[in-house]
């Protein structure tokens, strides 16, 4: 047993030898064994969700270009808050109280533990007590610098409030502004308070791609938005709250972020939803070896035991099986594909059976052929004499001589397996809940983003080099167990 | 046997072949689940009364038994009535033949696989000549590249360079929108011009689909002829290296590229259905595409079979140029 273990290592360490000394399936080694790294370790290289995290302003340009004079108008990302969630007691220190001198006095800031708009996310908030009995005004606001030239694409504000002590008889009203300091102020949204302990959050958000924003500031044209009026100069601004009290009332503030989204972001940029394209390419690699590999051995496996079967029993049972991988193989495959995957579903796992049961017919026609040539050769015949049963000359004698034939058509069927699932994607016939670079492309295509060559070029390289890597080591495992075609010299 | 009866055989086995389309296109959308979804929708459609709801489902012949249909789909194959497009309400045969898809894409494959065909075998022959040479290398490594690249990929790279960088071509369709609503020009040669103008990018991108497979197979089986004792002869004899080449090592590399050819031809028609989803050409392809998003069964179906009769048919041809080029066919 463990001679036949050491033989087989053997076996496998001298053919990883003959492929290093190959020029074409080195290269095809190092591209496997690169996107095998991607695919394992996208979630070490990227910090974010494939599809759900929004990192950037929507179609944002690679952060580098911000480096070419080309990309002089580009933008960041900008955080106006540092700790919005106040999860420690020292983001209260960020925010400025502006207020009359008779409010000041009336007004205690502070930090309130456990007091949350979401416990599951953030520890605390911030508290604004005001305990005049007459009308005042505060206002709390944290400044920033807006260091791009360019404005960003768009700006989230966000802000949770609560109140107590407030009712119909004494509300609070509170106004959500950004201020361009020494110019004009911008006010997001305007609203009295009557309710007590109840957090309240504006509605819709207050991103400025919404147009009752829009409507509401009364800024911006069809070609500019809020966020492009607003921010449309390197300087400081303020984002914050002002709370007007008719009377004495405690407001907490929750979730205070200001998040202006760039036009410029990562290796890559965004699509149109302001996702990571360069995380989507990392984890699309999975999607193509995983669909490749998958598809690729159930139909060599399938390939394998009908090869082996025809050209065991020969005979009747021989001429209908090879008779039908002949029909089989006539049939063209793609169409056949798109049919059987309208009629029976576009899931990941529907595409991977069907191009795996597609694509037995040819390895079938080698295997048996193989097996009928080994069938005659003087060892087989030894080993019958010697009284060895059916199964341990398959097993012994002839399956340890297909074994080459499967490396190369295995890595040969995996590329078309590859090619295959993409041109699904592209077709629209994909798995829409992946992340895959066929996905990435189509995509692409139906936003309309075509000619932004860093979205559309990626993918495409992508597949084109996993495929590669797997033709080279195909192709190269080819020349080298098929001696018949070595120079004559 | 001679090549009468060679041929004979290989007609029965086609035969065979179209029938075997015929039921595998039947079960497909018979006994698998998605089908009966459409007597569903046609029975419950909204805004129709009951009398339009039947003579609907009598057009397509919903109400009847599964035999009963059997019987009429396969008389339906045979006699090229696939009955009317869920999509346009017209007989789907006049949407394949009469519309011009067909002769569209004929014309793509044609023009592409003949080109494909030519330099590949050329750039095969001269690679297996100079066996190690950079040209040898060179075309190998062009040849696995573009089979690694996907089509749809490089069609839109080369829209990307060609139509919206240089302007060269359109960037997709059969001929230009207002030949549709006037009659196209009259002088032939400009009109031939402008339609050469709108095959040229799907043409070179299916082209660039398959060259390589003719390239490689013509250059292994060219090897391996040129490995045989009878070249070793020929040059004892002095012949000369075109000689050779052409006569004693091509003649016989040609058999297994005629067959593997044909075998080809499928993979080479889904090719030819994402280029003609790129660029628009108005094909079966597209066609297949646009019906697949609508969901139009019976045009599925009779595109799944015709595509199929095209494969089948150029397969058939091959057979006929074995039997014609082998001599053993001939003689024995």
């Amino acid at each position: 047993m463990s001679s036949t273990k050491y033989r087989r290592l053997n076996g496998a360490a001298r053919l990883l030898r003959t492929l290093t000394r190959n020029r074409m399936a080195l290269i095809g080694l190092v591209l496997l064994i690169g996107s095998v790294f991607v695919a394992v370790a996208a979630p070490l290289l990227t910090p974010y969700d494939p599809k759900s995290s929004i990192v950037a302003g929507a179609r944002a340009a690679p952060g580098w270009m911000r480096s070419f004079p080309d990309g002089y108008y580009l933008s960041g990302d900008v955080t106006a808050v540092e700790d919005p969630l106040f999860n420690s007691p020292q983001a209260v220190q960020a925010w400025t109280l502006n207020a009359s001198s008779t409010a000041v006095s009336n007004t205690i800031v502070s930090y309130s533990p456990g007091v949350s708009s979401s416990n599951r996310t953030s520890k605390g908030s911030l508290q604004v007590n005001y305990g005049g009995t007459s009308a005042g005004s505060v206002t709390l606001f944290k400044t920033f610098n807006y260091p791009y030239n360019g404005p960003p694409d768009s700006f989230i504000a966000s802000m949770s409030v609560l109140a107590s002590g407030a009712s119909t008889l004494n509300p609070v009203n509170v106004k959500i502004f950004i201020n361009r300091i020494g110019d004009q102020s911008f006010n997001l949204w305007d609203q009295n308070v009557t309710e007590s302990g109840v957090w309240l959050a504006p509605q819709p958000a207050l991103d400025s791609r919404v147009t009752q924003l829009q409507q509401h500031l009364h800024v911006g044209s069809t070609t500019f938005g809020p966020a492009q009026v607003i921010f449309s100069a390197i300087q400081e601004y303020s984002y914050g709250v002002q709370l007007t009290f008719s009377g004495p009332a405690k407001i907490n503030l929750d979730n205070t972020q200001l998040l202006l989204l760039g036009t410029a972001f990562g290796v890559m940029g965004t699509d149109n939803q302001g996702a990571d394209l360069f995380t989507q390419l990392l984890y699309g690699a999975r999607i193509s070896l995983f669909v490749g590999l998958l598809s690729a051995a159930i139909g060599i496996g399938l390939g394998l035991i009908i090869g082996l079967i025809a050209g065991f029993i020969g005979g009747i049972g021989d001429e209908v099986l090879m008779r039908f991988t002949d029909m089989m193989l006539v049939i063209p495959t793609l169409p056949l594909l798109l049919v059987l995957i309208t009629v029976l579903g576009t899931s990941l796992i529907n595409i991977i059976i069907i191009i795996g049961f597609l694509g037995w017919m040819g390895f079938a026609r080698i295997v048996r052929s193989q097996v009928l040539t080994l069938k005659e050769r003087p060892f087989v015949e030894a080993a019958k004499a010697v009284g060895a049963g059916r199964w341990r000359i398959i097993s012994r004698h002839v399956f340890p001589n297909i074994v080459s034939l499967t490396y190369v058509n295995l890595a040969l069927t995996v590329p078309a397996a590859i090619l295959t699932e993409s041109a699904l994607e592209f077709l629209g016939l994909g798995d829409p809940s992946v992340v895959s670079w066929g996905n990435m492309f189509q995509h692409a295509e139906i936003s309309g983003s075509l000619s932004i060559w860093w979205w559309v070029l990626p993918p495409g390289i992508a597949i084109a080099l996993v495929s590669l890597s797997f033709v080279l080591i195909g192709y190269a495992l080819d020349e080298i167990f098929n001696p018949r075609l070595r120079v004559r010299r | 046997m001679s090549l009468r009866s060679f041929l004979v055989k290989r007609l029965i086995y086609t035969v065979i072949l179209i029938f075997f389309v015929i039921i595998l296109n039947w079960i497909i959308f018979e006994a698998l689940p998605g089908q009966q979804g459409s007597f569903e929708i046609l029975a419950s459609t909204p805004h129709t009364t009951q009398a339009q709801r039947d003579k609907l489902i009598a057009t397509y012949g919903l109400n009847k038994s599964v035999s009963e249909r059997f019987y009429d789909y396969v008389v339906a194959m045979l006699t090229f009535n696939f009955g009317f497009s869920y999509q346009t309400g017209a007989p789907v045969v006049s949407d394949i033949v009469q519309s011009g898809r067909l002769a569209n894409t004929l014309l793509l494959l044609g023009t592409s696989s003949i080109i494909s065909i030519v330099v590949g075998i050329l750039i095969g022959i001269l690679a297996a000549r100079r066996r190690g040479s950079t040209l040898d290398n060179g075309s190998v490594i062009a040849s696995l590249t573009t089979y690694s690249l996907p089509t749809f990929w490089m069609g839109t790279l080369l829209i990307l360079v060609f139509t919206l960088w240089f302007k060269w071509f359109p960037p997709g369709g059969t001929v230009p929108l207002q030949w549709l609503s006037t009659a196209p020009p009259s002088n032939l040669i400009v009109q031939l011009l402008v339609r050469l103008q709108y095959l040229f990018l799907p043409a070179l991108t299916l082209t660039l689909f398959t060259y390589g497979l003719f390239l490689l197979l013509t250059r292994a089986t060219m090897m391996e002829a040129l490995s045989e004792d009878y070249i070793v002869t020929a040059r004892a004899k002095g012949l000369s290296e075109r000689v050779i080449l052409l006569r004693h090592a091509f003649k016989n590399a040609s058999l297994p590229i005629v067959t593997a050819t044909a075998l080809q031809f499928g993979f080479i028609l889904s090719g030819a259905i994402i280029t003609e989803t790129i660029f628009n050409w108005a094909g079966l392809g597209l066609w297949l595409f646009q019906s697949i998003q609508f969901k139009d069964f019976p045009v599925i179906q009779a595109l799944f079979f015709i595509i199929a009769l095209m494969v089948i048919g150029a397969n058939f041809v091959s057979d006929v140029i074995y039997g014609i080029i082998d001599p053993r066919i001939r003689y024995e």
